[in-house]
């Protein structure tokens, strides 16, 4: 933090006709703008000095603060950033966030954890609306498709509770040759190859997904563990189309078979039995 | 709660200067003595639209990347 009453004084000293109480702001935002005012008020939460409008004596006293900030607090931080951190750490003490991260944590690869952690407090910035669709790309430029997978796997629920990622570690953990490998080396092939699902998106054709289905069901046998079902999964009534028709395609390649369709407003997921398929994809 | 100095994008370069820090001609954070870029924790180097703001450790640039802020936070809330 600032030291407040320095602030105040500098900030008084800057001849503006208006006064303004440094300490009612969460935080004071220093800007460079092409116009003569040298303060007022960004928010309710955030007062801007304007270090153009100041004389330069007074600019390099304000950036002094700054400097002191760092000095005495340890972090200078751009205003959306500042936010953005507090927000993360508030997030971050979600009961839900801490139950995923604690149950995954030390069973999976750290790597994994990292993306995890990143996809679990995504959903909080789905939440709150805080820049969604920036911050998956960001996740994307770190992590590749990989951290994107985690996030799909997440945001489906396979990580929650009762999801099927905990299912599976159960089952593993209890078998009489199980090692902490195991589960471990299956997370990082799903995370890979995501194996039991087929995330749609508006890009996607019925004939591409049936496809991706078709080649996830007859890859399933080179997995240590049997997952039984493939899910295609989509949001949107276009991607609930498309995935409708990608069934019946589906049907045509490799003839019929059991499935559950489960739809919740503009979500759907259906389920395929991958043991009622009963071509052998011998090809 | 305490009131705290941030700034905004426009301020960027001001704010870099006071570490002793400039932009060269790609847009990049350097060293204003040697010229050399400075690197994020990744051992990333920064360009200035990404720069999110510095945290002592010694002086660690901060990238405007969600995964990067997490890290960041995490960094943060363990040294309290």
């Amino acid at each position: 933090m600032a030291d407040e009453e320095r602030l105040q004084d500098l900030i008084d000293s800057l001849g503006d006709s208006t006064e303004f109480d440094v300490t009612i702001y969460d935080r004071v935002t220093f800007e460079h703008r092409e116009e003569d005012r040298a303060v007022y008020e960004k928010s309710g939460e955030v007062l801007a000095v304007n270090l153009q409008a100041v004389n330069p004596e007074k600019r390099e006293a304000l950036l002094d603060e700054a400097s002191k900030q760092f000095q005495e607090q340890g972090e200078v931080l751009r205003e959306d950033i500042s936010e953005e951190t507090d927000a993360i750490e508030a997030d971050q003490s979600d009961p839900h966030v801490q139950e995923t991260l604690e149950f995954f944590d030390g069973i999976i690869y750290e790597r994994h954890q990292s993306m995890l952690e990143a996809a679990v407090l995504l959903q909080k910035v789905a939440e709150q609306g805080r820049g969604f669709k920036q911050r998956r790309q960001q996740i994307y430029n770190k992590f590749g498709q990989k951290g994107i997978n985690v996030n799909n796997l997440c945001n489906s629920g396979y990580t929650h509770e009762d999801g099927y990622l905990r299912e599976l570690y159960y089952e593993m953990e209890d078998s009489e040759s199980y090692d902490a490998r195991n589960f471990r080396d299956i997370f990082s092939e799903i995370v890979e190859n995501t194996p039991f699902t087929v995330f749609v998106n508006r890009d996607q054709t019925a004939w591409n997904v049936a496809i991706e289905a078709r080649n996830k069901i007859a890859s399933q046998k080179r997995y240590r563990v049997e997952f039984d079902f493939v899910d295609i999964r989509g949001i949107g009534r276009r991607n609930i189309e498309t995935i409708n028709e990608a069934v019946s395609e589906l049907e045509e390649l490799i003839g019929e078979f059991d499935f559950e369709e489960q739809t919740k407003e503009y979500e759907i997921r259906v389920r395929i039995d991958t043991n009622t398929v009963t071509t052998s994809f011998d090809d | 709660m305490s009131t705290k100095i941030a700034f905004d994008e426009s301020a960027s370069k001001a704010i870099l200067e006071q570490f002793d820090k400039t932009v060269d001609d790609s847009g990049y954070v350097v060293e204003e003595d040697t010229g050399n870029r400075v690197l994020t924790p990744d051992g990333e180097e920064l360009p200035l639209e990404q720069f999110a703001g510095i945290a002592k450790g010694s002086e660690i640039f901060i990238e405007d990347n969600f995964v990067s802020l997490i890290n960041y936070v995490n960094r943060r809330t363990s040294n309290e």
